[in-house]
């Protein structure tokens, strides 16, 4: 039986908001979600990826061809939405386009910030809860195992995740080029605007120690200090505090310059060799340019700010590509692995074969033989196993190699045939069989109160894989 | 072969091969290619290693000590903090240029191998003085070759900074305040170890009884060097001048203390190097 990987869903380039917010699966609802998910027709295996930015459904299926159609039936029933609404905006794939959307989706590559690294988390804690709710196998609990790990090496290796994509950590990126760490240094925030709020928030969350907060305002300034532990000061006081601070973020609505060459001058002979940095964010700048020219400020505007962002998103790009191959190098060795899963069984098979024909053979052998000591015994048992051992090498070897070939069905059933496993397989397919009722009997045993949850959504009572598919 | 002595070249060749990672990382952030690079250099140092404590065994009893093993000894030194660097500090610049100092000095030493011997004194204390001596001046060329190397990045960087031209270089490069530190924990730690060998060597004159050559164009020069370094402390400490003013002045320190080492022909004693 051929299987298939498809993934269906929507993102931040498909589907706007507005869209995307329909398709929000609260935490709560997911554990159900995908068990009802996994009845459905022809889903072997699934899981789902839910996030502000994307909403997917990943699925091990034994036909392709209708389980894009079962899917969107299962989000229609889920959401309550008419297909019609949301069909232009899901994509699907298949096989190796879905392998391959996978390991970019958890390296941060399809984000909407190139190289994030939330999304790693985000990816794995939905495979792991899919893997709770037995709804993943043999196939998504290798491949989600291996794009975690990849995204992981593809953050360690590159440089992707540690370049500033905002004008905020931008400052903070500067900043700790400047001063290393900001423990024990004094941040002034002059004005209020949300990119200065921001950046001061990324300053005081990597450990600036001080934070001055200026208005004309003294109420507002108070009031955006007490966000940071702050000390909320006029203007005219700011003037008289200059020379204790490291970092200054301007962002006020004024006409003029706020501070001055010549207001900064003698600060500076006061700081000594402690440089200064000042960013400016405002529009008209609040600082005045020549400020840069004194020795030891760093003096960087809005434009400069958005430049490094887009020289450190451009770099993103560049560290992309080596992730790009990194993704098809992990690919190739997804689908090596899946072509050898199919003869697996058979080895195992035959290798419990000879260990049951080489334990009957010493058997007789011992009962022929009373008289040899334990010493003999264990000389003969070792070299009779080496010999079956030595002989199994080569077709094991074989059957592996043949199994990545175009013609591996026909090879692997002519394995069979030599070595007489039909029976022995077929007896291990039973068991296997049994074994995996009685975990689900044992499963259905353990949460009787699941009942009573699909009972609890009567307007989703009624979804089962079956319903979905008639109507 | 390079040299006609195989474990010279191994060494030669695996310290360049090291290097190359190092400039592959430099120059394009590569984990492995450091790993690799890192792990060249530690096979360098081992056979550094091992080579210079045969030398010492060698000469335990003997009374010269030449020129060769002086310079063996500092490239050694600089591979050693270069590895302690690269093993507690992100400083992947400072490792990589340390390191082509190192480098420079290994090669041009095992390929002239300077047989010129540096005769160490007549009696047993003024012998074990100027192997103090040696030991300690090394030790303080090492530190300052380090603290120049920094100085210089420093310079880099913050010129990068104030013409806002933003690289991936400066990415990588400890901070300002970082590298200002460092340089000046260096002289600080550099300038005492320079200034007990000169006063050892002064003592071992002196009990040499060759007083006339406290005169010689090198006590001169050498204590010139010590000046320099201790006006850098004075611009930093006191005065407490901007970092690239005293950066700059502790490469001029540099500078002067390696042209101490290569004026060696104008002194009268202290001419190895002629």
């Amino acid at each position: 039986m051929q299987v298939h990987i498809i993934v269906v869903g929507l993102n931040h380039r498909t589907a706007p908001v507005e869209v995307r917010e329909q398709f929000a699966f609260a935490d709560r609802e997911l554990p159900m979600a995908l068990r009802q998910l996994k009845q459905m027709k022809s889903i072997m295996e699934c899981v789902i990826v839910a996030t502000c930015n994307r909403t997917e459904v990943y699925a091990v299926v034994d036909r392709h061809h209708l389980c894009g159609h079962y899917i969107r039936s299962f989000l229609e029933q889920w959401f309550k939405l008419p297909r019609q609404q949301f069909t232009n905006h899901l994509y699907m794939y298949e096989d190796d386009r879905a392998i391959e959307h996978l390991m970019r989706v958890a390296s941060g590559l399809d984000s909407m910030v190139i190289g994030e690294t939330q999304i790693l988390g985000q990816v794995r804690n939905a495979f792991l809860l899919a893997q709770e709710q037995k709804t993943t196998g043999t196939l998504f609990n290798m491949l989600f195992k291996q794009a975690v790990t990849l995204a992981k090496r593809a953050h360690t290796e590159t440089m992707i995740g540690e370049t500033a994509v905002s004008v905020s950590y931008a400052a903070v990126e500067l900043g700790k080029r400047i001063f290393g760490r900001f423990q024990n240094k004094t941040v002034m925030i002059i004005g209020a605007g949300k990119m200065s709020e921001l950046t001061v928030k990324h300053l005081y969350a990597n450990g600036a120690s001080r934070v001055i907060v200026v208005n004309r305002t003294y109420e507002r300034a108070a009031a955006l200090a007490g966000k940071f532990n702050g000390e909320p000061r006029t203007m005219d006081e700011a003037a008289g505090l200059l020379h204790e601070v490291d970092i200054v973020i301007s962002s006020t609505g004024s006409d003029g310059y706020v501070l001055t060459r010549e207001m900064m001058e003698p600060v500076m002979k006061r700081r000594a060799s402690r440089p200064l940095f000042l960013i400016d964010i405002a529009v008209p700048r609040d600082l005045d340019p020549t400020i840069a020219t004194i020795q030891n400020t760093f003096l960087y505007d809005i434009d400069d700010m958005e430049g490094i962002v887009e020289s450190n998103l451009e770099q993103r790009r560049r560290e992309a590509e080596k992730i790009e191959a990194m993704i098809a190098e992990e690919m190739a060795d997804f689908k090596q692995w899946y072509k050898t899963l199919g003869v697996i069984p058979l080895i195992r098979t035959l290798q419990e074969k000879a260990a049951a024909i080489h334990q009957e053979t010493m058997e007789s052998m011992f009962n022929k033989l009373p008289d040899l000591d334990e010493r003999e015994q264990k000389v003969i048992r070792k070299l009779t196993k080496s010999i079956v051992n030595q002989l199994l090498s080569d077709p094991i070897q074989r059957i592996k190699e043949m199994s990545g070939d175009k013609r591996s069905d026909e090879a692997m059933d002519m394995f069979v045939k030599l070595f007489a496993l039909e029976e022995p397989l077929e007896q291990a397919k039973a068991a296997e069989r049994l074994a995996e009722k009685e975990a689900v009997a044992s499963l259905h045993a353990l949460k009787p109160h699941n009942t009573a949850q699909v009972n609890a959504r009567p307007a989703h009572a009624a979804v089962n894989g079956r319903t979905a598919v008639v109507t | 072969m390079i040299t006609n002595n195989m474990l010279y070249d191994i060494m030669i060749y695996v310290y360049a091969l090291s290097l190359l990672f190092y400039f592959s990382d430099a120059a394009d952030a590569s984990w492995r290619a450091k790993r690799i690079g890192t792990g060249l250099l530690i096979f360098v140092w081992i056979l550094q290693t091992g080579y210079l404590i045969y030398r010492i065994l060698l000469h335990l009893h003997l009374e010269v000590y030449a020129l060769f093993e002086y310079l063996f000894i500092f490239s050694w030194l600089l591979v050693t903090i270069s590895l302690v660097m690269s093993r507690f500090f992100r400083l992947e610049y400072v490792v990589f240029f340390a390191n082509v100092v190192g480098f420079v000095v290994l090669v041009l030493n095992l390929l002239t191998k300077p047989g010129v011997l540096i005769p160490l004194g007549n009696g047993e204390l003024s012998r074990t003085l100027l192997y103090l001596h040696i030991v300690l001046i090394s030790c303080a060329y090492a530190m300052f070759t380090i603290a120049m190397i920094l100085s210089c990045m420093y310079l880099f960087l913050h010129r990068g900074l104030k013409r806002k031209r933003w690289s991936k270089t400066m990415k990588r490069l400890p901070s300002l305040e970082i590298m200002d530190r460092y340089v000046f924990r260096l002289v600080v730690t550099g300038l005492p170890l320079l200034v007990l060998s000169l006063a050892v060597a002064v003592t071992a004159i002196i009990i040499d009884g060759k007083i006339t050559l406290l005169l010689d164009f090198k006590v001169f020069s050498s204590l010139f060097a010590v000046v320099a370094y201790f006006y850098y402390m004075f611009q930093r400490t006191v005065l407490r001048q901007s970092g690239v003013k005293t950066a700059i002045w502790n490469i001029a320190a540099f500078v002067l203390l390696l042209s101490n080492g290569f004026a060696n022909s104008l002194s009268r004693f202290h001419n190895w190097l002629s």
